[in-house]
């Protein structure tokens, strides 16, 4: 609504736009973020739960004043106080004294996540600095919603904060590429649905870097997952203003936590004469790669058993196609989302005898289904609008056969595409466990950068390890 | 670290650009024959709040009228097309709604 409201107010046309009382904090910060002041009217309450009495009550009593106020008060009355505080200079020291005073000012500030913080000292942040092949002051991208700079030096900081290490630094400046890319819609991070980054990290820096691959690959518990995951969960927070109360700008209702950072078990994928996920997403296969995509759901454990790959595939297929089949409706309307499936390297080894992955999607593909009966009533109460399957195909975002029968029972395919499904091997090798996760549709959408390293990549790992 | 002592630390944060003046005391000079755009973004009961935000806005300004638009999806952004409309054809822009 805001970012309309802003398209439509740098044309010289004023605009008004409506809040329910749980997003007047977030109107701030997206306000503060888009450069634009921004007047806006609350709806007390929250309007889905409304009855239509009610309704029309709020808007007698509530919006058509606010409205008319908007109409003719003087521009000064809709500059909240918070898009008028002045910024300190980046680098800038903003606070002096012990570890414990520093936990202490970081958390009243809402700069933690409610972890201790390693302090950001100068020292620390040269050190990660050493590692970086861009000047500090580079600036990445300008990231919603605060509109904050995504500067080198700013990844440097938080980077320290979260517990990583020096090294992690070229890793940490990929993971800030990614999100800054439009197409990655870190915009939605602060959604309701509420979905978590998952960062996955691909090439022969996964062993240079220590990442963990195997048992409890999405565990917290490994130092480079852990404060690779964290950092990307901090920078959001600090620097696109994704804060939950007593913070604001984070919408998400329930949530889930920060993920650890994922890799893959090339080796294993290599051993089966499989591609690799990197090699998947269109690099070659000793790139070191980032992939960031959104998380909004994890399936069950899938424990799969049997010497054929049917077998196995049949039975996680069933797993993640439950899982996901509330939600699929949301990548339906946009044509595209990729679930990532974490295949174990036991099964993957009993699949690759007889399948590749491209059968495993192809599987997938024809056999996640929900009837067109579920699927429209499934998005009804999320979204409170229909799945407009007839527009969707209209509008070549599905392709036909979605709507060439009227049947409520006919099967919808989850997946427009078979290639959408992406797989990952990981975990442990001795267990017969996969997962799936899902993204929330084109919100954090998949999206890959090269990492990469600086001159003299070698000599300051090898320094580093001594 | 030592806990004792005493260390500088950097802000993590990054700056802001400016924030840009504000324009809608602009519309008070045309109350009189006031085009209104009404954007619905589709979240939940927003086209019918919208509905009855219009009833009113006609009661109350006789002279104003409404070019009612909406968007296809409320996690997309705004159409080009739905933009120029507003741009050309309205003097106020009412939206619904964040929730």
């Amino acid at each position: 609504v805001l970012r309309a409201s802003a398209a439509a107010q740098q044309t010289g046309i004023p605009t008004v736009s409506i809040l329910s009382t749980g997003f007047l904090k977030q109107a701030v910060t997206v306000s503060k973020g888009l450069g634009v002041n921004l007047a806006w009217a609350e709806y007390p309450g929250h309007p889905l739960v409304d009855s239509l009495t009610d309704l029309r009550a709020k808007v007698e009593k509530f919006l058509m004043p606010a409205i008319i106020s908007a109409l003719t008060a003087p521009k000064e009355a809709f500059v909240p106080a918070a898009l008028t505080n002045a910024e300190p200079e980046p680098g800038s020291v903003v606070f002096s004294g012990t570890l414990a005073q520093v936990q202490e000012h970081f958390h009243r500030k809402l700069w933690s996540d409610g972890l201790p913080v390693i302090p950001p000292t100068h020292e620390a942040v040269e050190e990660f600095l050493a590692f970086s092949p861009r000047h500090r002051d580079d600036i990445l991208g300008v990231l919603a919603q605060e509109g904050r700079e995504a500067s080198v030096l700013s990844v440097a900081v938080n980077g320290v904060m979260a517990g990583c290490r020096p090294e992690y630094m070229p890793l940490l400046l990929a993971i800030v590429e990614v999100i800054s890319v439009p197409e990655f819609r870190v915009e939605d991070a602060g959604s309701t649905p509420s979905w978590e980054p998952l960062i996955i990290v691909s090439g022969p820096i996964i062993k240079q870097l220590d990442l963990n691959f195997g048992q409890g690959v999405m565990k917290i518990g490994r130092q480079a997952n852990t404060s690779i995951g964290r950092f990307l969960r901090l920078y959001l927070r600090n620097i696109c203003g994704y804060r939950i109360p007593h913070g604001d700008g984070d919408k998400g209702s329930i949530g889930l936590s920060f993920n650890v950072a994922l890799a893959e078990d090339e080796d294993a994928a290599r051993q089966l004469g499989w591609s690799t996920f990197g090699a998947d997403r269109g690099y070659a296969a000793d790139q070191n790669l980032v992939t960031v995509t959104s998380v909004v759901c994890i399936s069950p454990p899938a424990y799969s058993s049997g010497s054929d790959a049917i077998s196995h595939v049949r039975h996680i297929v069933e797993v993640l196609s439950i899982a996901f089949s509330t939600w699929a409706f949301t990548g339906l309307r946009k044509g595209i989302w990729h679930p990532l499936l974490i295949l174990s390297p036991a099964v993957a080894d009993v699949i690759a005898k007889e399948w590749g992955k491209d059968d495993i999607r192809q599987y997938f593909w024809q056999h996640a289904t929900l009837s067109a009966r579920l699927m429209e009533q499934y998005a009804m109460p999320a979204s409170g609008m229909p799945l407009e399957l007839e527009r969707l195909v209209a509008e070549g975002i599905l392709p036909p056969d979605y709507t060439e029968s009227a049947d409520p029972e006919r099967q919808l395919r989850m997946l427009v595409k078979p290639e959408h499904l992406c797989i990952v091997v990981a975990g442990d090798p001795g267990r017969n466990q996969s997962r799936g996760y899902m993204p929330n549709h084109n919100q954090g959408f998949m999206t890959s950068r090269p990492i990469v390293l600086p001159a003299q990549w070698d000599r300051l790992l090898a320094e580093k390890s001594d | 670290v030592n806990t004792l002592a005493y260390v500088d630390l950097v802000i993590p944060e990054a700056p802001v650009p400016a924030v840009l003046p504000g324009v809608v005391a602009a519309a008070t000079q045309r109350l009189d024959k006031l085009r209104f755009g009404i954007l619905d973004n589709t979240k939940g009961n927003a086209d019918l709040l919208l509905g009855m935000l219009r009833e009113g806005l006609q009661s109350a300004l006789p002279d104003a009228s409404f070019v009612m638009l909406r968007k296809l999806n409320p996690s997309l952004g705004a159409a080009a097309e739905i933009l120029d409309r507003l741009a050309r054809d309205t003097d106020m822009v009412i939206t619904a709604m964040a929730d």
